[in-house]
């Protein structure tokens, strides 16, 4: 197994491990419910900073078990290969977000009138706006979606390197 | 149009040229050892310049190297 290869892996269980604890925090429970979303964006920060660390040390016997050899055509057309179909993904990914956000951020709103109606309140205008941690909702779910791109990136590279050993 | 395969000699010469390892045959033309076992299992067409480079290394010309069939 290559250099390449063995940081893709690691890449790859970098960003599972840290951002899938992440994901079910912040979509199983909602920080904002409790008027916290500069927790969460600490949280973010904080994840973002604990993948660049794990993904420091599981490479870190990588390096250090020789001499890392320079990437060569080989490994940039693995590279380019995957790079391409994280990018469709991301735009897959953004084109069904907006899509998805453009209908359901409004039928939220629509519940949202609909809950104050049966509760006996006077809707109004203002009661067509979504609560904060519906936003963060759909804002979480965009950053899933580049979560999502660049696991596509490494898995590929993974992919692209395995096929070219078992044929 | 027919799907061209281009086949390569390339582990024939490097035992020719004194048993020359994967490694070293890399380390002569710049590339990795991953890419010369692909080059060498037929799963990986060189670019022309890394063609190229192998004949020079062969001291052989590139027709000798890579050879297309059919």
């Amino acid at each position: 197994m290559s250099y390449q290869e063995k940081s893709a892996w690691a890449c790859v269980l970098s960003i599972l491990v840290v951002f899938t604890p992440y994901f079910f925090v912040v979509f199983w429970y909602p920080l904002a419910h409790v008027g916290m979303f500069a927790i969460t964006v600490a949280l973010l920060v904080a994840m973002l900073v604990a993948f660049h660390t794990v993904n420091s040390i599981t490479t870190a016997p990588i390096r250090k078990s020789g001499d890392v050899p320079a990437p060569d055509e080989l490994d940039h057309i693995i590279e380019l290969r995957a790079a391409k179909l994280a990018g469709i993904v991301l735009a897959t990914v953004v084109l069904c977000w907006s899509i998805a956000t453009m209908f359901g951020a409004p039928a939220q709103g629509v519940i949202a009138i609909a809950s104050e109606r049966a509760a006996g309140d006077l809707a109004t205008s203002s009661s067509f706006a979504i609560p904060v941690s519906q936003a963060l909702f759909w804002v979480h779910l965009l950053f899933a979606g580049f979560v999502v791109s660049n696991i596509a990136y490494y898995t590929a590279i993974v992919a692209g390197y395995r096929r070219l050993s078992n044929g | 149009m027919d799907k061209i395969v281009i086949r390569n000699r390339i582990r024939e010469l490097r035992f020719k040229a004194g048993e020359m390892t994967q490694q070293a045959l890399a380390d002569r033309v710049g590339i990795t050892r991953q890419t010369v076992i692909a080059l060498e299992k037929g799963r990986y067409y060189p670019s022309l310049e890394l063609a190229f480079r192998m004949a020079r290394s062969f001291g052989v010309p590139l027709e000798e190297i890579f050879s297309v069939t059919e």
